[in-house]
């Protein structure tokens, strides 16, 4: 219980998560009620098995991709980290444009889900295990690659295209994509579709 | 001195052994003095004057007597037992991508498909609909039970209030609230001992059905327990099936306050086992192991059976099959609803300013619950008793069994979910993350030929 107790922010420090996250202090109290409520083991930190306890999570079908990103460098997120993290999915602020919560990390989350070595790049392999995870075991694994394939074929060519370059080097077919052309490919989702709606 | 103080004590044993046959022949003859009611109001006004509200009262106060859901967040996704719930949010774009997925075209596969799922999956992870059910209710201001502060900050007249608060319950209502429930027990033990050496067994059923609701009014009085019920005409008759909707083992004493049931229940050890030996002797109860009732067709099959032979008090069965948090009404398990008799609807609402009745079986035991019952404030209730139903033509057993479970909800207020309470243990069933793929799957063009193959050994 000692640890718990010795984690609730102070003063100063809900001030300066309310800078950086631009939640109020109700909002943190009540994300702070939700991490003791998941923390069964009152360890003072989260790990994977307490996320995974929650059914709806459990059941959707990219969860462990999922995971696996907000968990990437470790084992168990305080507070602070939690916290960090769902302000990333807050919409977009006009007239903020370095904040946590702009566009780019938020597409940067998806892109650590699909790239899974941590390369740097999607590759196809990647989408691949994507479309796996999302159609289970019932698509037909050559159509599935194939489909695959097309995807980032298709993103690198109109990233290509778009930044003015005429024809593709060595021909043949590409087989990943960087973040740049990742950004271009998810041009047409809206904020809204990539944001939590908190309520004051 | 010594005299002195020996004479004190008879004299206080004296006054408590009055005020408990007094106690005990209010609840036999049901009578009250309405000094509940009274400390009920006190309570009511001291919470007002004492503590603000966490928050203005002005948000959606509309059907909130009952339930609050304050929500964190305006969900965009669910992922429910039934697909993918989209929800239009206040701040959503009139032409966005994501309705049209709605739709049951197929379309090609894009890297933004990810993001619904995704959605989804924080959104839950801030707010899901199961996981809050198996805690205590969030109260709008705080009651003055340390269990029940979760935000509010305390100043020293707050805790003024809490010290005295304190004093009240531990030291005073807490002692004679348990003096009341050994009596009620005794009283229970000993009137079916007595009654169980009676050779006729009329004699015995009608001794009983006054033995029994009494002693539980009794065991109510302990805990200071306002009951309000509500049409009562449509109160469950002999050889039907009561169902209700679980918070606590005190749903058990709620009900039988007014009538004897046949209790369907998991066999206990320790205190609860004995009650349930206890009042075995006296009237036909169900009980089963946790085991055996996997193992439906056992408890179909007693159910059966007892709906079929005249004469036997009516069956109370929780067919959520396990304690929920008063919030909601989870899955309803079918087997009261196969077994062919009349199904009595009951909704129980526990006013949770009071006390907080959930009753988490992995948290603590029976006796650490009685104990933090009885130190509460009182148990304040809300009973309705609906119309009758039966299995319509045609009706599947769980159709009728959510017929039941929706009304239920409706009355009681109570938000009505699909999920299974039993993920109050364990994790769900690995079928239902195969349901969301198979959504997604028949939304993905080019996997036609996949189609095809879907009738042979899918799943």
């Amino acid at each position: 219980m000692g640890s718990v107790s010795s984690l609730i922010p102070d003063e100063n420090q809900i001030k300066d998560i309310q800078e950086e996250t631009g939640l109020s202090k109700e909002q943190l109290q009540r994300l702070y009620s939700r991490f003791i409520a998941l923390d069964k083991q009152s360890e003072g930190s989260l790990r994977r098995e307490d996320l995974e306890r929650i059914p709806e999570l459990y059941v959707n079908p990219v969860s462990q991709f999922l995971l696996d990103a907000f968990f990437r460098d470790r084992n168990e997120i305080n507070f602070l980290e939690f916290v960090k993290f769902l302000a990333t999915f807050r919409p977009v602020d006009e007239g903020r444009p370095t904040s946590i919560n702009r566009r780019e990390a938020k597409l940067r989350f998806l892109f650590d889900m699909y790239d899974l070595d941590r390369d740097g790049v999607i590759s196809v392999d990647e989408v691949h295990r994507m479309l796996e995870e999302l159609l289970g075991r019932h698509g037909r694994p050559d159509q599935v690659l194939s489909i695959a394939r097309r995807i980032v074929h298709e993103a690198a060519l109109d990233y290509a295209a778009a930044n003015g370059v005429a024809e593709m080097p060595s021909g043949g077919q590409i087989d990943s994509i960087d973040f740049p052309a990742f950004e271009h490919a998810m041009r047409n989702v809206s904020d809204h579709q990539l944001s939590i709606c908190f309520l004051s | 001195p010594l005299e002195a103080f020996y004479w004190a004590v008879q004299l206080i044993g004296r006054l408590v052994g009055l005020v408990l046959l007094v106690a005990t022949l209010l609840a036999v003859f049901n009578f009250s003095f309405g000094i509940r009611r009274l400390y009920i109001r006190i309570l009511l006004h001291l919470f007002e004057q004492a503590v603000e509200k966490r928050r203005p009262p002005s948000r959606k106060e509309s059907s909130d007597n009952l339930s609050r859901d304050n929500r964190l967040i305006q969900r965009h996704a669910k992922l429910t037992t039934e697909g993918i719930e989209l929800l239009h949010a206040d701040c959503a774009s009139s032409d966005d991508p994501s309705k049209a997925s709605t739709s049951s075209q197929k379309r090609p596969f894009h890297l933004s498909d990810l993001c619904v799922f995704v959605q989804s999956g924080i959104e839950s992870i801030i707010e899901d609909e199961v996981t809050k059910r198996f805690a205590a209710e969030d109260l709008a201001s705080w009651n003055l039970l340390t269990r029940t502060n979760k935000y509010q900050f305390i100043s020293s007249r707050l805790t003024c209030y809490w010290v005295l608060g304190c004093f009240l319950r531990y030291c005073i209502l807490f002692p004679f609230r348990m003096l009341l429930a050994l009596t009620a027990v005794l009283y229970l033990v000993i009137g079916s001992l007595i009654i169980a050496l009676l050779p006729w067994p009329g004699l015995r059923r009608y001794l009983n059905s006054i033995l029994t609701p009494t002693a539980f009014r009794l065991f109510a009085r302990a805990f200071s327990a306002v009951l309000r019920f509500h049409d009562v005409e449509n109160m469950p008759q002999n050889n039907g099936i009561c169902v209700a909707n679980h918070t606590s083992p005190i749903d058990v004493v709620v009900l039988g306050c007014r009538q004897v049931f046949s209790i369907v229940g998991q066999s206990h050890g320790g205190f609860t086992g004995f009650m349930q030996k206890t009042l075995h002797r006296t009237s036909p109860h169900i009980w089963f192991e946790r085991s055996e009732s996997s193992d439906a067709s056992v408890v179909k099959r007693k159910l059966e059976e007892h709906v079929s032979t005249p004469g036997l008090p009516p069956v109370l069965i929780f067919p959520e099959g396990t304690c929920i948090n008063n919030t909601s009404v989870m899955m309803f398990r079918k087997g009261g609803f196969e077994a062919g008799g009349v199904v009595y609807p009951v909704a129980i609402k526990y006013d949770p300013r009071f006390a907080d009745c959930f009753w988490n079986s992995s948290a603590c035991g029976m006796v650490t619950y009685l104990f933090m019952m009885m130190t509460s404030w009182a148990i304040v209730a809300d009973v309705w008793y609906l119309p009758p139903q039966i299995q319509q033509e045609g009706e599947s057993s769980v159709a009728f069994a959510n017929r039941v479970k929706r009304q239920i909800a409706g009355r009681g207020g109570l938000v009505d979910l699909q999920w299974d309470g039993n993920l109050k243990r364990s994790k769900p069933k690995s079928s239902l993350q195969e349901q969301h793929r198979e959504a997604f799957r028949k939304r993905i063009y080019g996997l036609s030929v996949t189609d095809q193959m879907e009738g042979s050994g899918a799943g």
